[in-house]
């Protein structure tokens, strides 16, 4: 299928007025960003019920409704947003009739209009766009999983949508097929379709073909229950929406999320703390931790089914040779921690890079399982050199520590600590180097939207005191022909650590504190 | 006369554009620089959300951010005081507001001719159903003769569809929506949004002094025993025999650009349906292009109307069009690009208006007496009881112990609308 050939279904929603405000809540009332694909499915239901009555509905939009519903966007373009300030307001209850018997007989009424009010709390979701941009959200779905499907009905339905959120979120949309070259020149956010990120989950819709009972008759089931709960004998609640399922969705300015494992170097005698020169033994405390990490996996039950030589080693699953990072991201980050002192010169705040006393160990936030062996199995353990010998201990670090936070917390602006080391060695041009860096990014796990946008500067001198010129530093044999450099980077967004990018990124090397 | 009243059919047929938008600038009487009082909210459960006073987000640029220094916690949230300079939005008045000042429009003389003008007769008061907070859902209009109506109006538009027995007798309901919440539990929403925010507004502070009349206390006029306690404690300053100074309270906003931004829902519009053809013996389509001129007509007139009221909105908030600037109307199109209208004003809107109405037949002026019988019987019934009733039928018919006879339904009836009959989903 070539670029041009239609092959998405775009349901667009555009958000009228200049000033764009959403409304919708999700769970525990908090705004929900972008709506949610079970949020639209519900507002084309309502739409097509007013459009059609029962016997057309039944015939020409239900089953349309019902194979939409077994399909998910992979993809949701959202303008960008910021909550607003979160508010409340006396909304009146309906009860004049309280007030007009007093009237009616003549007497003052116990309560005044003004007191028979609720209080309800407004949270608006702004939407950031340029004055002469109109504020449209599109969820976009593989035409193939929609093989079939009446596009014109899905575009009568989408159009006698009004609203989407509160009665006050006005909005006109419609349905269309775009190729891919059009679907990418929409603009806006991209969040993507994650199923691992559960934190960032979207209610989706379900059909009938494919769960017990779909959300379209889900929701009839309840319309007919809210229209009929008082009974002649009794009065019965509405029954809550059940048939759903929820889907992660990511966006760009998430970079995939890592969860870690902290650790001091202590003396082998735990006398006081081991400490290692960070220009010239970054690669070997690198190196000594995954020895130690790979000695406690071998002949552990843990392991017997798991990849180690992919997730402890960073090779190939038969061990031969070096797997790229790209190519198999769950496997585990080794990262000695320079200590960053700060300190006051003269009034004037200065931050030092100095020698590693501290271990991380990071991995993507799906091996939640791993890094919890490594917590057990690590703690206590030596770190040996080649000869055998032992050269520190590890003990557990508490993620409450405060060097650790120079490479945790969120922040916009970063540099690196240890240079890093590009993917491939193109030249020597500004224009090849930058290419390459931002290659290292994406290869980090940093999605192509966010890392267009990134302002980077880099040099062969650090950005930060007390690092050396990038050729100092010793890296791990097989990547010594790597160029490198010290990167200084500003993302759009607040984002947290750990980073590390380039070549060496899981042994130590281009990594990066928060400026 | 065809000509005026069939003008903007193209847009109430399926195939036009979604929306208008009417965009009209504004200033305060005193002048572009003068100073201005926006609405004041209660604070936010969480009061480190939102302490109270202006609505007003700001948008810090990431510099700006930047330079702030790392966010407190996740719930921190950037306002005017700390970044006065920012670009910011402030809620001058907000949709509820406006419809509530917009909908008595419709009482007074040159409007009033375009809706019927029920009143309800309450002891000595009379109010105007146009004045009622919850329109054709009111409480006060339920335990009237009218309510009947409304009663059975409402529920045909669950049944069927048909929102013509509605228009007959609240139409500015199926303009700013309603929810019939005490009854049948239909809803429509509002076809019409309009809102006052400013953008890049300024705040101000202000400090205010009471001084008492005289030294009560130092005079001996009033015994020193009772000078016990602070503030609301104080049973001196309660009376306000004490001095009280107020500081730091909001002062108001000043610059910026006020916008007052009104929005008509075309695709509302177009989904009013008036009887299916076979009840009234008229074509269906004919009843339904009646209905949507009517409704639409009425948008057009609450959207371009000039009235005290509307801008007048609160003390030390009294603004005005600003001279010198034209309103703009905006066609939202699905497809083409927004086009831009500079010809519908005020005069348009309502010559058109008057056309629809005409053509849709606007009843008399009628009066109805709330029925303090039915209502002291209802109010009599413990919640449960009442809940049991609601939907059976009018209260009124329910009050004569004839609940379920003409306008009543049984509870077993299915409502209108896209839910199949039951047993052939």
């Amino acid at each position: 299928m070539t670029v041009d050939a239609p092959s998405m279904l775009c349901v667009s929603i555009r958000v009228l007025g200049s000033d764009p405000v959403f409304h919708g809540c999700g769970d525990g009332g908090v705004p929900e960003w972008p709506p949610s694909p079970l949020r639209v499915f519900q507002a084309l239901v309502a739409a097509a019920a007013s459009r059609w009555p029962t016997s057309e509905f039944k015939v020409i939009a239900a089953p349309v409704l019902e194979q939409l519903a077994g399909r998910v966007p992979s993809t949701i373009v959202a303008p960008e947003s910021r909550p607003g300030v979160p508010f409340r307001i006396a909304v009146p209850n309906n009860d004049l009739d309280v007030l007009a018997l007093s009237w009616s007989k003549g007497r003052l009424p116990n309560k005044q209009p003004a007191e028979l009010k609720t209080m309800k709390t407004v949270w608006p979701t702004r939407l950031l766009v340029a004055d002469d941009e109109p504020a449209t959200i599109y969820y976009l779905y593989p035409l193939a999983n929609v093989d079939g499907l009446d596009v014109s009905i899905v575009q009568w339905i989408a159009r006698s949508v009004t609203h989407l959120g509160w009665g006050v979120d006005m909005v006109a949309a419609d349905a269309s097929v775009l190729s891919e070259n059009e679907a990418r020149l929409l603009r806006g956010v991209r969040w993507r379709m994650d199923p691992a990120r559960g934190d960032r989950a979207l209610r989706v819709p379900v059909s009938g073909r494919t769960e017990t009972s779909s959300t379209l008759e889900d929701l009839m089931v309840r319309h007919r229950a809210f229209l009929s709960r008082v009974g002649p004998d009794t009065f019965c609640d509405v029954p809550p929406l059940i048939a759903f399922r929820s889907i992660g969705y990511r966006p760009p300015t998430d970079q995939q999320r890592r969860e870690f494992v902290a650790f001091s170097l202590l003396k082998v005698d735990v006398t006081g703390p081991r400490v290692f020169d960070t220009v010239t033994r970054t690669r070997e405390v690198a190196g000594m931790v995954r020895n130690a990490v790979a000695r406690l996996a071998e002949n552990n039950p843990f392991w017997a089914d798991r990849p180690s030589n992919q997730f402890i080693h960073g090779k190939t699953p038969d061990g031969s040779l070096p797997a790229s990072g790209a190519d198999s991201p769950n496997r585990f980050f080794y990262l000695p921690l320079p200590t960053i002192a700060k300190y006051s010169d003269k009034g004037r705040r200065v931050e030092q890079v100095g020698a590693i006393r501290r271990l991380l160990i990071a991995a993507p936030a799906e091996c939640g399982e791993e890094l919890a062996w490594v917590r057990r199995a690590l703690s206590g353990e030596e770190l040996r050199d080649e000869s055998g010998n032992a050269q520190a201990v590890l003990t557990i670090l508490p993620r409450s520590d405060r060097v650790l936070r120079d490479y945790l917390d969120t922040a916009h602006c970063w540099s690196t600590v240890t240079p890093v080391l590009l993917p491939r060695h193109r030249g020597y041009s500004p224009a090849e180097a930058e290419e390459e860096l931002r290659r290292a990014f994406v290869h980090a796990g940093f999605a192509p939207d966010l890392v267009e946008r990134l302002e980077l500067d880099w040099r062969r001198a650090g950005f930060r005191a007390g690092v050396s010129l990038a050729s100092k530093y010793l890296p791990p044999e097989n990547l010594a022909n790597k160029p490198r450099y010290h990167v200084c980077v500003r993302f759009p967004h607040a984002v947290p650590g750990p980073i590390a990018v380039g070549s060496g990124r899981f042994r130590g090397f281009g990594l990066f504190a928060r400026t | 006369m065809a000509n005026v009243l069939t003008q903007y059919d193209d847009w109430l047929q399926d195939g036009g554009p979604a929306a208008l938008i009417l965009s009209e600038l504004l200033e305060p009487v005193d002048g572009p620089d003068g100073v201005y009082f926006p609405a004041t909210y209660a604070a936010a459960e969480d009061k480190s959300k939102f302490a109270g006073g202006y609505n007003i987000d700001v948008f810090p640029s990431e510099n700006a951010l930047a330079a702030a220094g790392p966010a407190k916690d996740a719930r921190w949230r950037p306002t005017i005081e700390q970044f006065p300079s920012s670009p910011n939005v402030c809620l001058v008045d907000s949709v509820g507001s406006q419809a509530n000042r917009i909908e008595p429009i419709f009482s007074r003389p040159g409007f009033c001719g375009l809706v019927p003008q029920v009143r309800i007769k309450v002891g000595d008061k009379s109010i105007n159903l146009l004045d009622a907070g919850h329109r054709a859902g009111d409480a006060v209009v339920r335990f009237t003769s009218e309510g009947e109506r409304i009663w059975k109006a409402f529920q045909s538009l669950l049944d069927d569809g048909n929102a013509w027995p509605l228009a007959e007798i609240a139409p500015t309901s199926l303009v700013f929506g309603v929810w019939d919440s005490r009854g049948t539990q239909a809803k429509v929403a509002r076809a019409f949004r309009a809102v006052i925010r400013a953008r890049n507004v300024r705040m101000l502070t202000r400090s205010a002094q009471f001084n008492r009349a005289t030294k009560y206390v130092e005079e001996g006029v009033i015994d020193e025993s009772l000078d016990v306690g602070d503030g609301d404690k104080s049973p001196l300053s309660r009376e306000g025999f004490k001095d009280n100074p107020a500081t730091s309270s909001h002062g108001g906003v000043y610059g910026g650009e006020i916008r007052r931004e009104v929005t008509i829902n075309l695709s509302a519009i177009r989904r009013l349906r008036g009887a299916p053809s076979k009840e009234d013996g008229k074509n269906e389509d004919e009843n339904a292009m009646k209905l949507r001129r009517y409704i639409f007509g009425l948008a057009l007139v609450a959207a371009t109307a000039s009235d005290d009221g509307l801008f007048d909105l609160r003390e030390g908030c009294h603004l005005r069009p600003k001279p010198d600037h034209v309103s703009t109307w905006t066609v939202v199109n699905y497809r083409k690009k927004d086009e831009c209208l500079i010809d519908l004003d005020a005069s348009r809107a309502i010559e058109y208006a008057k056309a629809a109405a005409s053509d849709f037949g606007v009843a008399a002026p009628c009066e109805t007496t709330f029925d303090k019988a039915a209502a002291e019987k209802w109010l009599a019934l413990d919640k449960k009881e009442q809940d049991k009733r609601r939907r059976l039928g009018p209260v009124t018919k329910q009050a004569e112990g004839d609940a379920g006879s003409s306008g009543g339904r049984s509870s077993g009836r299915r409502g209108r609308g896209a839910r199949p009959q039951e047993g052939t989903a």
